[in-house]
């Protein structure tokens, strides 16, 4: 157990934890350079389209040092903001954790958080300043930066660069040399942390673990403290990155089990794998998450209801943060409403819908979940604007409201600020980590930030800021529902919960919006926005005046007929509702507003 | 029992060809008898027995370029046929000896590709003659011939659709209006009123006629009769199989023919139905009560118990309910 090291990599997002993570993998000959495909561990095509990070990834490296092989367990982490749970799961199973940190960029939001994150795990941080390579790396400034901003010593700190491969050996000697090897008895009773876990379509749930104490191997009742479920374990292993079956995993080993287990809901990530006949004390485990962001998710059509149930009961098998439950839209038929860790998560499960199940799905407007007081003394939680009670019944709303830490230099303070106050944050205040560097701190309610927040704050801080936010509770804000009329008739899939300062100009945005989006049809289609039965804005869509083939004799018949299907064909990618014919991309649009 | 068929006869040639037609055709008029060989020997090759002919048409292109005898020659290889006899003319190619010659080989009907009673719409849109000599030319027509059609496009842009002096409405029997399209597509969003005088029925999207003067031979077009297509292009629908000749004019070969499906013959009855005065059968439509009930409270179908018929309003979006109905 002395000769084996479990950490992480954290940094920001594009710091360069995938290619660190190839270049170990390299280095330690786990994987053949013949083999090395960029961002090995990135395995979704999504993944290294999008050069991110989701899903964590446990790999097995042997290191030879100073005549001792040692067995070096990395599990890498996403670094986007969404998924800062999952980097919680990660840091769990581990002892120490690699802090990567630009050479050209110096400390960023998340370098911070997902330091504290390790910190407050107790984990042996390893500074890592990477990509010296590049003309504007300054490893110097970025050493006290580690050192001034997170209290890291940084003196040590291989300077590295991932992508060309150098120093990555003194990177490698200070894991061994520095991060501390884990305890633990083999002895005693069976004692895993359950990080996470995928499901394969032969073995059933595969469960990335971490054990503390014990062992397991083929044939051992294992026993789900949460669950109170019992399995028979059937194959244990390891990553490297494939997966690697071996007899027996020990105290202090990372691997997987499996035992049969066919659904995921049998199954908790973060609870406790012990043995089914001397149960262990369960481990702390860590925060649950909870979505924070909510959507309904409607096929196009309707009776492709059931392949997206389907779909998304298999993205869950490798995605425990994703919850979903029934949901009816008058307009839009049955769906889901699905709950998300953010935007960037939402996006990236609708886009697998579309191309791993290639189903055509409608998303509305995306919400966060609100506590409403009626007057009659109840609280509900709504993320569903349409399962609000009536505006009458209402007594006062309350929103979640987070902490956003945003990190720029100071030329875009003023133009931060005021994105901030716009959105209806509030200022706490701000901190100068040094002549580069200020941390703005905003109480700002989740809901503005969910859509466009990121893209705004990125575009006035010409890609210099970043951000970072946790929830700070909840607090009683004047929200309202506004409605969408179209045709005279309320379209539920289309109603959102707005602050009431802005519900003018967003129902006046969102009428217009809509009659550019919306085509001409038979008849004139009035679109008005309400709020509680008053008409706060109106547009109209006028009617098609002319939509006719002027001839049509003998020979034009065929070609008539041609053009009428492919009109048709267009015609499949509307949904109606009600009478009205709405192009599936209004939905997403209209959150642009 | 023979069965009854359609005979359409194209002449694919023109003085000039006029931007806004689709036909085919072309101005080697020195060919004529090179492409009429051609014609004949594809007529003759046609068995006729079998069946009963209806109607014939001689479309173009321009067929009153055919001299006497090339027109003489045409009608001797073709069938007989007691019914409707039309051939296309233009104003300015059109002469007594022609009219007579017509008249002896058969032609009953006449229609006249007027296009327009507005001068500077006459030159806009490239054709030959004037408002006079189009007049002329239904005068002289007339003289001959009791069924008389014209032609006519209106919604051009920047000009303004001229309805026909009422003594050139007194000598005709049938008028088609054309709203002017530009790859099958209206080129306006407005629609001009016709100001037809009321014995003149709107019996199909684009045609007019008094009672009793309907085109018979494109009601078999629009009523899914079987007709048979000799000349370049010219299309046929036989044995519920569709074929055409292609634009080659001077090699033109059949093209493989397509079966139509059941479906396929369903969704072009509703197209055609539609166009129709007499409208679509409801025994076509499958569940589409709710979308006729919208249709026809916004004015753009009526409903008879057998029927679906379209409004005034709804042929001009006739398309869209389309789309609805099939």
């Amino acid at each position: 157990m002395k000769r084996i090291r479990n950490f992480c990599i954290v940094a920001h997002i594009d710091h360069g934890k995938s290619t660190l993570a190839d270049r170990l993998l390299e280095v330690t000959g786990t994987v053949a350079k013949r083999d090395m495909e960029a961002q090995l561990l990135d395995s979704m095509d999504l993944e290294r389209e999008r050069g991110i990070t989701i899903k964590l990834t446990p790999t097995r490296m042997l290191y030879n040092y100073k005549g001792e092989e040692y067995v070096l367990n990395l599990i890498d982490t996403p670094g986007h903001v969404d998924f800062t749970y999952e980097v919680s799961r990660s840091l769990a199973a581990c002892e120490g954790a690699i802090l990567i940190v630009d050479a050209t960029q110096g400390v960023e939001a998340q370098t911070l958080s997902n330091a504290y994150l390790a910190i407050d795990n107790n984990l042996e941080i390893l500074p890592v300043i990477n990509k010296i390579d590049l003309p504007a790396a300054d490893v110097e400034r970025v050493r006290t930066e580690i050192e001034q901003v997170i209290g890291v010593p940084s003196g040590l700190a291989p300077a590295i660069s991932a992508k060309n491969g150098t120093n990555i050996d003194q990177v490698l000697e200070q894991i061994i040399e520095l991060l501390p090897a884990p305890v633990g008895d083999e002895n005693k009773a069976l004692k895993a942390l359950l990080f996470d876990c995928y499901y394969n379509n032969f073995l059933g749930a595969v469960c990335l673990v971490r054990l503390f104490d014990g062992q397991v191997k083929v044939g051992d009742k294992i026993k789900m403290l949460a669950t109170g479920k019992e399995f028979e374990v059937t194959e244990v292993g390891y990553f490297t990155p494939k997966q690697t079956p071996c007899a027996m995993l020990s105290a202090g080993d990372v691997g997987y089990i499996c035992a049969s287990i066919k659904t995921v809901s049998e199954i908790k990530i973060g609870d406790t794998i012990s043995s089914a006949e001397n149960p262990c004390e369960p481990l702390p485990g860590y925060k649950e998450v909870l979505p924070v962001v909510f959507t309904g998710i409607y096929p196009i059509s309707g009776d492709k209801y059931g392949e997206l149930k389907d779909a998304l009961e298999k993205l869950k098998l490798n995605d425990a943060s994703l919850e979903f439950t029934k949901e009816t839209s008058t307009a839009l038929g049955f769906g889901f409403r699905v709950g998300f860790l953010g935007l960037l998560h939402m996006e990236i499960i609708t886009e697998r819908l579309e191309r791993e199940f290639n189903l055509d799905i409608i998303t509305t407007a995306p919400s966060v979940s609100y506590i409403v007081h009626t007057n009659d003394g109840r609280t509900l939680n709504v993320a569903n604007p349409s399962n609000l009670p009536k505006a009458v019944e209402i007594d006062y709303y309350e929103e979640p409201i987070v902490s956003l830490k945003m990190w720029t230099p100071p030329e875009y303070i003023g133009a931060l600020m005021d994105l901030a106050t716009n959105k209806r944050g509030v200022f706490v205040d701000m901190q100068h980590m040094d002549n580069n560097r200020t941390l703005l701190n905003f109480k700002i309610p989740l809901n503005e930030i969910v859509y466009d927040f990121f893209d705004r704050m990125k575009s006035c801080s010409h890609g210099y800021a970043s951000l970072d936010y946790e929830p700070a509770g909840y607090q009683r804000s004047d929200l309202v529902k506004m409605d969408i009329l179209l045709n005279g008739k309320i379209c539920d899939a289309l109603s959102l919960i707005v602050h009431e300062s802005v519900a003018y100009s967003k129902g006046k945005a969102l009428t217009e919006r809509l009659k550019d989006i919306i085509p001409r049809q038979m008849f004139e289609v009035p679109i008005q926005a309400a709020i509680g039965g008053k008409i706060i804005a109106r547009e109209t869509v006028k009617a098609l005046r002319k939509d006719v083939l002027a001839k049509c004799y003998g020979g034009d018949i065929t070609r008539k007929m041609k053009l009428l299907e492919k009109q048709k064909a267009g015609k499949k990618k509307m949904r109606m509702l009600g009478n009205v014919e709405i192009p599936s991309e209004a939905f997403v649009e209209i959150l642009k507003i | 029992m023979k069965k009854p068929l359609s005979v359409y006869v194209h002449i694919p040639f023109c003085e000039r060809r006029c931007g806004y037609c689709d036909f085919v055709s072309c101005t080697e008029t020195e060919k004529i008898n090179q492409y009429l060989s051609r014609l004949q020997t594809e007529i003759l090759a046609f068995d006729f027995s079998k069946y009963l002919v209806k109607t014939i048409y001689i479309g173009g292109g321009t067929p009153s370029i055919l001299n006497i005898n090339q027109l003489t020659k045409l009608f001797d290889c073709l069938p007989t046929c007691h019914g409707e006899i039309t051939i296309e003319v233009n104003p300015n190619s059109l002469s007594r000896a022609k009219c007579e010659a017509y008249r002896a080989v058969g032609i009953n009907r006449i229609s006249i590709g007027v296009q327009s009673f507005d001068l500077a719409t006459l030159r806009d849109l490239g054709r030959l003659h004037d408002v006079k000599q189009a007049i002329d030319a239904i005068k002289l027509a007339h003289e001959y011939f009791d069924n008389i059609s014209i032609d006519l496009i209106k919604d051009i842009p920047n000009h303004r659709y001229v309805t026909p002096p009422k003594e050139i409405l007194a000598m005709i029997k049938h008028i088609s209006i054309y709203s002017l399209t530009k790859d099958d597509h209206c080129v306006l969003d407005t629609d001009e009123p016709v100001n037809l005088p009321a014995d003149f029925m709107r019996y199909e999207v684009s045609n007019y006629a008094r009672e009793g003067y309907e085109s018979k031979h494109n009601l078999v077009y629009w009523t899914g009769g079987e007709y048979i297509g000799f000349g370049a292009g010219a299309h046929s629908l036989l044995n519920n199989q569709r074929f055409c000749n292609s634009a080659d004019i001077f090699n033109y070969q059949r093209e493989t023919p397509v079966e139509r499906t059941p479906e396929d013959i369903r969704e072009e009855q509703i197209m055609l139905g539609l166009r129709l005065r007499t409208g679509v059968a409801m025994t076509l439509l499958k569940n589409k009560d709710n979308d006729l009930k919208l249709l026809a409270g916004h004015g753009l179908v009526t409903l008879t118990p057998t029927h679906v018929i379209a409004t005034e309003a709804g042929l001009k979006v006739l398309n869209q309910i389309w789309l609805r109905l099939a």
